[in-house]
């Protein structure tokens, strides 16, 4: 009799046991305990091989299709500079091009040994497989993981135009793989600095929207559109003087207390390939923070 | 059996088409739900039961790879499997008008229970406005254009799955 009455209410039954465990997850989740990070790090293993090897084949075809719209490039290019050439015959003016073309991929050969210089240790370069798969978080997964020494609260940076900036830190990681909070998520708070003023504020993350808001720095202060923003000497997380971006724009408004200041970041997260993570780990202070959380 | 483990293979091969490839076909960082999508077409086709589950899956996985809340992909994507499944004798049909409604509708109700499981279980972690205004609504429409062709190809597929 019981049976009967399960059995005709199979699918809502069904329906009620998946939301329930759906709802431990985000209850646990919230809660911040370890077993919902030890769930996801379980199930990343096993996935990691097939994201791994589609990821591969993908590549190889992306490769490709790159390399045929490259040919047609160059060939184009090929045709102009040889008109131009029988044209103008400026051949010195196109060593001087190719030097500094060679200068660049020197520089972009370097970046590894020149972040190795700056910060006094070995960076591990990642390439960025994959974004968040919810659209409303802006999580970032790399292919380097704890087995590669990779661990939680690494600072991740990027490099453009021959200057090295902020993109986030680590906050998960499994032997394969590690995920990065860039700046722009909304639970990112950094400490940043004025470099031409030295004040300090904070700098936090707006979600989608292109612009970083400092924070906490005085209405008596003078910052001006342009000013240089990097991460504070004060931060326990971040390497100091970090390049984060510059001053977009800057409103008072009258009795308040801090001005709105808008930021633009550096380096955009997203249009990003490849990160360098540095093996900085946070002060004891923070570990502790951590431990106690 | 071999249902079920074919199920569990296009439900993977979703997941990491949706985390890898549609990367590269993203508009503003914005990109289609696949695994939304697969919910919606198994749920219409197959009915409640066999939706709510392939939500679940499809939801968890996309969980496993998120830095967000744990579990509210497969919260709403199975909410969204059953009520669709509930409601596919009515409604479902192979006209591609009704299929966008369909598309569109669930789009919407996946983004506002995202947003209140969001609200509920972890407070301040995604903006109300900026979620409709900058997420939803383009995510909305892009699920409906890729929807459609997508529906074709999963209906292809199934059918190929079915002869065979």
């Amino acid at each position: 009799m019981l049976s009967l009455f399960f059995y005709k209410r199979r699918k809502v039954l069904v329906l009620i046991i998946l939301l329930l465990i759906s709802v431990l997850f985000m209850a646990f989740s919230s809660s911040s305990t370890g077993f919902t990070v030890n769930v996801k790090k379980v199930f990343q293993t096993i996935v990691y091989p097939f994201q791994y090897v589609f990821s591969k084949v993908w590549d190889f075809f992306a490769d490709i299709f790159r390399s045929i719209t490259q040919i047609r490039q160059y060939r184009n290019k090929l045709e102009e500079t040889q008109a131009r050439l029988q044209k103008m015959s400026k051949t010195y003016q196109e060593i001087e091009e190719l030097k500094n073309q060679i200068k660049v991929l020197k520089k972009a050969l370097g970046l590894k040994e020149h972040l190795q210089k700056k910060y006094s240790q070995d960076p591990v370069a990642a390439r960025v497989i994959s974004q968040d798969p919810h659209n409303g978080y802006l999580t970032l997964i790399l292919n380097k993981g704890s087995k590669q020494g990779i661990k939680k609260n690494m600072i991740v940076v990027g490099y453009f135009k021959g200057r090295d900036g902020v993109i986030g830190r680590v906050i998960e990681t499994t032997p394969f793989t590690s995920k990065v909070m860039p700046i722009h998520d909304k639970a990112s708070n950094i400490g940043a600095m004025i470099s031409r003023t030295r004040v300090t504020g904070i700098i936090e993350g707006r979600g989608r929207r292109k612009l970083l808001e400092l924070t906490y720095i005085p209405s008596s202060e003078t910052v001006k559109k342009g000013d240089l923003v990097v991460t504070s000497p004060e931060s326990d997380l971040f390497v100091p003087g970090l390049l984060i971006g510059y001053v977009e724009s800057v409103k008072e408004f009258q009795g308040a207390f801090h001005k709105k200041i808008l930021v633009k970041p550096y380096i955009q997260y997203n249009k990003i390939e490849i990160v360098f993570i540095l093996k900085k780990t946070p002060s004891k202070y923070v570990q502790r923070l951590e431990k106690n959380k | 059996m071999r249902n079920y483990l074919y199920r569990i293979f296009v439900v993977l091969v979703v997941l990491i088409v949706h985390n890898t490839v549609f990367k590269f076909f993203a508009i503003s960082g914005i990109r289609p739900d696949l695994p939304l999508l697969i919910t919606l077409f198994v749920a219409f086709k197959y009915g409640s039961m066999e939706g709510q589950i392939t939500g679940f899956a499809a939801g968890f996985g996309m969980d496993i790879f998120s830095g967000g809340l744990f579990g509210v992909g497969a919260f709403t994507k199975t909410l969204i499997g059953f009520v669709s499944g509930v409601f596919r004798k009515k409604i479902y049909s192979e006209n591609v008008l009704i299929i966008i409604v369909y598309i569109f509708i669930a789009s919407f109700f996946n983004g506002i229970i995202f947003l209140f499981m969001n609200k509920i279980f972890l407070p301040g972690s995604v903006d109300f406005w900026d979620y409709i205004y900058r997420i939803l609504l383009i995510e909305i429409v892009y699920n409906c254009l890729v929807g459609v062709f997508l529906f074709m190809l999963f209906e292809k597929l199934d059918r190929v799955f079915r002869r065979n």
